[in-house]
């Protein structure tokens, strides 16, 4: 006889909301079901490209960096150096916010943030070191924040990125608080990823747990940004997939199912094979671990340090644990601590000129750029007024939702069979979710 | 000083882009020092609060409520909270106004009705069934009565925190007096000086236009060229509108501080419409027709005639309020 059907949700830490089901069958199956969208592509519809940058957001900050791209490419304006400097200048400040965002919450999962903070920080053992790094950790939230409020306009929904540029360069003012920042966050996120690795990491129900947490081998699709190719690394053995990022949509394509809101993406060379076979083909993921999978080395020397701190303790790239997941938004906010140095630091940054000319507008429009939560692809057909009449955006989450099925399904059948408690499976789901 | 008894709080996000909530969870690192004032009682994007939990909590003092309602999985949420709660806040423009999720109502003028989806199984054998979507997208206030609105896009930290202090903190917060406060009306400055609650149905934000703390020059009062609806390259210190780029500020409640015209963009409205505005669009029409210096009118059309999806800019985050007929769905 089958058992009743069993739902697990909310799943913290999701930005789309999202939950588990649980079916009552041996064996059973198992749904990483996605229960909203913001039917973003068809709110596009109809409105002038122009306005878009100001609209995308409601996937991510970043999305307003994509469609700015998109429109560069609609409107054949690249921008001027000054403003290409500005806007990675605010794609690296969104990176280290979202990280420290994400290894805040990874660390509530110890020490909840909504007790009393004082009271924890004077407890004997890792509560306490937990609660000081937080609180340490939201103050570089708040400084990352400051860094997008002064290139982007604002730090949630940010405004200067438009078609050929920017709308205005940062004030000459606030040249010094940005080097402020920069250093601050250089200082920080070595000894971010020191705690972690010593506290979290090695720590009896950190490193070992984290580490069973693992989704099936998989490609990742991640952007060669000396290049602006997007690439394939299908960690097989097989060669890297090398294209330009106006044929992202002739190499990819989604499934949906009637069972979840969010679609699947998949090679097409491939085809769409499901996502039910342990060794998925035509599948691939975006985010930190994919681009850390791809890349042979860091740019800068602490980040390649810390990378290299990965492969001692968890070997050789490629990897697909949460614990490498995790370990790659370490590597990565200290790459762009980095950056942000260089960037923020440099004589040239943010020089005059705002906007190329816009040369005249075509009727396709398609850009990527390597958001901190994974590759975003924005493409926009429009009418000979500029009205969007076809948008086709591909999201993290949507990129990344077959690899979040697989390794919820992994996890739970894990889970069930050392027949754990469904607060258990819920919590652990979060934990491995969360850095992908 | 120490609180006799910790507020209980509820946060909750309907369809959005959780800006609302990161704006909270961000709102310079000070949520930690709301810990002594309050007790969060259901948070299911921080905490994964079930539903069971709210079902198990009485007595929620402060519910802070983003997102449009876009399912009937967010509508029956909303009227549970409401149920449960003394103050309802409207937290951002989406629950606020409909917000940005709404232009998918727009979108669908003029096409075929969607048909009703049937999903398949629903068992214990077949796959599981998805919330239904609603027919429209819906502020909060066109499901249930709200109590206290805060707008922005998302809203500012400044105007947010002085929410929180005066709603939640009272007169045992920290600070009372933050500079969001000159922003406000007197009726509502003067209630979070005194720590005591605002009337019901205030909106925390200013009460005059976005022109009024916008720090462009306003020379002419006159346009006298083609209007655009964005111009980025317009001249930094002189009013976007005089420049023909359609800037919502004239309609639209102040609060941010303009931070959208200092950016050198044009305001879209995500503070909504001044208390004395009955339709946003129609008086910004007014307004901008009162202001072109023609009396040609082949000029005029020739001058409007870069002007797109007006609907779409007049009510970017409004649609839901302001153009739907049914406009109070519901609710107690």
């Amino acid at each position: 006889m089958e058992k009743a059907t069993l739902t697990l949700g909310p799943i913290r830490w999701q930005d789309t909301p999202s939950r588990i089901v649980i079916g009552g069958q041996e064996p059973p199956q198992v749904f990483f079901q996605v229960t909203a969208d913001k039917g973003m592509e068809e709110l596009c519809r109809r409105r002038p490209a122009e306005a878009l940058p100001r609209i995308a957001p409601l996937l991510g900050r970043t999305h307003h960096l994509a469609a700015a791209a998109a429109l560069d490419d609609l409107y054949g304006a690249a921008p001027p150096a000054s403003a290409a400097q500005v806007r990675n200048g605010l794609l690296q400040a969104q990176y280290f916010h979202s990280h420290l965002r994400r290894i805040f919450l990874l660390l509530t999962h110890w020490v909840d943030p909504l007790i009393e903070y004082r009271a924890a920080a004077h407890c004997p053992g890792p509560a306490r070191s937990i609660c000081a790094v937080s609180a340490e950790i939201m103050h570089h939230v708040a400084l990352a924040q400051e860094a997008e409020t002064i290139l982007g306009g604002r730090a949630e929904y940010p405004l200067t990125a438009v078609a050929g540029g920017i709308s205005r360069l940062p004030a000459a003012m606030h040249a010094d608080r940005l080097k402020t920042i920069a250093g601050a966050c250089l200082d920080f996120a070595p000894r971010l990823a020191a705690f972690m690795r010593e506290q979290i990491f090695a720590s009896a129900d950190g490193c070992p747990w984290l580490q069973t947490f693992e989704t099936a081998p998989m490609a990742g699709l991640s952007m060669d940004t000396t290049h602006g190719t997007l690439r394939i690394a299908y960690g097989n053995g097989s060669p890297d997939d090398e294209f330009p990022v106006s044929k992202a949509f002739d190499k990819i394509d989604r499934h949906k199912e009637d069972w979840t809101r969010q679609p699947f993406y998949y090679l097409k060379g491939a085809g769409w094979t499901g996502i039910e076979a342990d060794s998925p083909q035509g599948l691939f993921c975006v985010g930190p671990l994919a681009r850390l999978n791809s890349r042979q080395e860091e740019a800068g020397p602490l980040a390649q340090a810390e990378r290299l701190r990965l492969v001692q303790a968890l070997g050789p790239f490629p990897h697909y644990s949460a614990l490498a997941a995790y370990w790659a938004l370490l590597v990565e906010l200290i790459r762009v601590a980095e950056q942000m140095q260089a960037l923020y630091c440099g004589d040239d940054f943010a020089g005059t000129e705002t906007r190329a000319p816009v040369a005249g507008l075509s009727s396709t429009g398609c850009a990527a750029v390597e958001a901190p939560e994974g590759l975003i692809v924005h493409r926009y057909e429009v009418d000979a007024r500029g009205l969007v009449q076809h948008a086709r955006i591909m999201d993290a989450a949507g990129a990344n939702n077959a690899l979040k099925c697989h390794l919820v399904r992994r996890l739970v059948r894990q889970a069930l069979a050392l027949k754990e408690n469904p607060a258990a499976i819920k919590e652990k789901a979060a934990m491995a979710l969360l850095p992908f | 000083m120490k609180p006799k008894s910790k507020k209980k709080i509820a946060i909750y996000s309907a369809t959005g882009c959780r800006a609302c909530e990161h704006a909270i969870l961000d709102i310079n690192y000070q949520i930690l020092s709301l810990v002594p004032w309050v007790e969060i009682v259901y948070w299911p994007y921080l905490l994964g609060s079930e539903e069971t939990c709210l079902e198990a909590v009485e007595g929620i003092d402060v519910c802070f409520f983003s997102g449009a309602i876009r399912t009937e999985e967010e509508r029956l949420a909303a009227e549970r909270l409401r149920q449960k709660t003394n103050l309802m806040v409207a937290c951002g423009a989406c629950a606020s106004f409909g917000g940005l999720p709404a232009l998918i109502d727009l979108g669908r003028i003029g096409d075929q009705p969607h048909p009703k989806k049937v999903h398949a199984g629903g068992n214990a054998s077949g796959p599981p069934v998805l919330p239904e979507p609603g027919a429209k997208v819906r502020a909060l206030e066109q499901v249930v009565p709200v109590d206290y609105v805060v707008p922005g896009c998302p809203p500012t930290q400044s105007i947010l925190w002085a929410a929180i202090q005066t709603l939640v903190c009272g007169s045992q917060a920290l600070s009372r007096i933050s500079f969001a406060t000159t922003l406000f009306p007197p009726e509502i400055a003067q209630a979070v000086t005194d720590a005591v609650l605002p009337p019901r149905g205030s909106v925390f934000a200013g009460g005059k236009a976005v022109c009024a703390g916008c720090a462009r020059a306003k020379e002419q009062k006159k346009i006298q060229g083609a209007l655009t609806g964005n111009n980025p390259g317009a001249a930094a210190d002189r009013c976007l509108l005089e420049q023909g780029v359609l800037c919502m500020g004239i309609v639209t409640r102040e609060g941010c501080g303009g931070i959208c015209t200092s950016a050198g963009l044009p305001c879209r409205g995500c503070f909504g419409k001044l208390a004395d505005i009955e339709d946003p669009g129609a008086k910004a029409v007014a307004a901008i027709g009162a202001t072109l210096d023609s009396s040609d009118a082949s000029q005029i059309e020739r001058w409007i005639a870069g002007l797109h999806d007006m609907s779409g800019t007049f009510y970017r985050y409004t649609y839901a309020t302001q153009c739907t007929l049914n406009k109070h769905i519901g609710g107690a």
